[in-house]
């Protein structure tokens, strides 16, 4: 499997139309824009027109010399793109966008998981991990997952810290990473790796 | 906060955080300015929500019903009255939680005959991945005759505070074959369909309408197919 760093050669051939590039930046940052509009709450519908906009003024950029000075921080370059166009969005609904300072409260909500894509190898996995559970652990899961309980009266009930709900999410991540290392969290895409040297 | 680096990231337990809507809006957007240039960071976020997502995706598929197997009668001659579906599994466990009105054309099966009683527990199916599955959607493998339950998302936002989406599952032919309807509040969550028995083996397709001010708008079709287990 070839493996990609964000590089100065990597915007230069994205730039020359590399399709094997062009694939690999959609398919990576793709699943990074979801996540990130997912945990806006934000349609289905609207997640996909604010995702294409973004990737169309990305390439309208890549296209003008100079316009990406930092190859190596592409990835900031896509998430203000997406912010720029998430600012319209929220300016032609006639909303504000929601304030993003230090002062704002914490929305509490675990971020939209509804009709994410799952391959059935990491169904798998997780099928696994869930039933090597305690009975405890795994109806704090159920219960703030799928339940999609408030935290605070599940873990009162379960007699469980935040903290502790963490680190489970935490060993839980720490089980699938290797599995996602070299595989697709969504089908059909692929994602970066150190570059072998 | 200044810029987070990927060590602050890690102090913070930002990934776990971020999954459970714990950090501040502040907190959020720097997080999400590390994560897009750090793969490290990159892969765990993506880790956590594939972990969250299957996780959601295995409970609502091992729910089991328990009190619908052993007292038919209870659960079944229900799509003579007003019946509502909701996937707390406690709830339907003890009761059917009611929400919904199903009514239900043309199927006049019921499950207190004596070869329902030795019938499995009614199987659920998730076609929250319907699209991704092509055409013929989600695959329903049944016993002739089983009733069972689909599990989906409403994804489309309701055109007003008032919509109530339709739900209608139609076969190859577009003959309506079970109906109900669910609030634009209700719909928020995730949404749990009893299907009577009687569907044959064929394509299927749970047809979702927006309808407000007396108007329709489509919201969405799930495709599913049912085929007899041999």
């Amino acid at each position: 499997m070839e493996l990609y760093l964000f590089d100065a050669d990597y915007v230069q051939r994205l730039r020359n139309g590399d399709p094997e590039s062009e694939q690999h930046f959609v398919g990576y940052f793709r699943q990074l824009l979801r996540i990130k509009l997912r945990a806006r709450y934000l349609p289905a519908d609207v997640i996909d027109d604010i995702q294409q906009e973004t990737f169309a003024r990305f390439f309208r950029a890549l296209r003008k010399e100079g316009a990406i000075h930092h190859p190596e921080r592409i990835g900031s370059y896509v998430n203000s793109v997406c912010n720029f166009v998430l600012q319209e969005h929220y300016r032609d609904q006639g909303k504000h966008q929601p304030a993003e300072d230090a002062d704002t409260e914490i929305p509490d909500k675990v971020l939209s998981l509804e009709k994410l894509a799952i391959t059935e190898e990491v169904n798998e996995r997780v099928r696994e991990a869930v039933t090597s559970l305690s009975p405890r652990e795994r109806d704090l899961i159920r219960r703030v997952f799928f339940e999609e309980m408030e935290k605070d009266e599940v873990c009162a009930e379960l007699g469980v810290s935040r903290d502790y709900l963490r680190v489970l999410l935490h060993r839980a991540i720490e089980h699938l990473r290797e599995l996602l290392e070299n595989k697709d969290l969504q089908p059909k895409s692929r994602e970066p790796v150190r570059k072998k040297k | 906060m200044e810029n987070m680096d990927h060590t602050e990231a890690v102090r913070m337990q930002a990934v776990e955080k971020y999954i459970l809507g714990e950090l501040t809006p502040y907190d959020r957007a720097h997080f999400e300015e590390h994560y897009f240039d750090c793969p490290d960071c990159a892969l765990n976020l993506r880790s956590g929500v594939a972990f969250a997502a299957a996780s959601r995706q295995y409970f609502a598929e091992s729910a089991v019903p328990a009190k619908v197997a052993h007292s038919p009668r209870i659960g079944w001659f229900a799509w003579l009255k007003p019946f509502v579906a909701v996937p707390a599994f406690a709830a339907l466990i003890a009761v059917i939680a009611y929400q919904n009105t199903v009514s239900i054309p043309h199927l006049k099966h019921e499950i207190g005959s004596p070869a329902a009683a030795t019938t499995t527990v009614a199987p659920w199916f998730s076609l929250v991945t319907a699209s991704v599955h092509g055409s013929s959607g989600t695959r329903v493998e049944l016993q002739p005759g089983q009733p069972f339950y689909l599990f989906f998302d409403i994804t489309a936002a309701p055109r007003q505070s008032d919509s109530v989406f339709l739900l209608q599952v139609q076969n190859a032919t577009g003959k309506t074959l079970v109906t109900s309807t669910v609030s634009a509040e209700r719909a928020q969550k995730s949404v749990v369909l009893a299907i009577p028995p009687g569907f044959r083996e064929g394509d299927y397709k749970l047809i979702i309408t927006d309808q407000a001010a007396g108007t329709s708008t489509a919201a969405g079709e799930l495709p599913f197919t049912v085929a007899f287990s041999r």
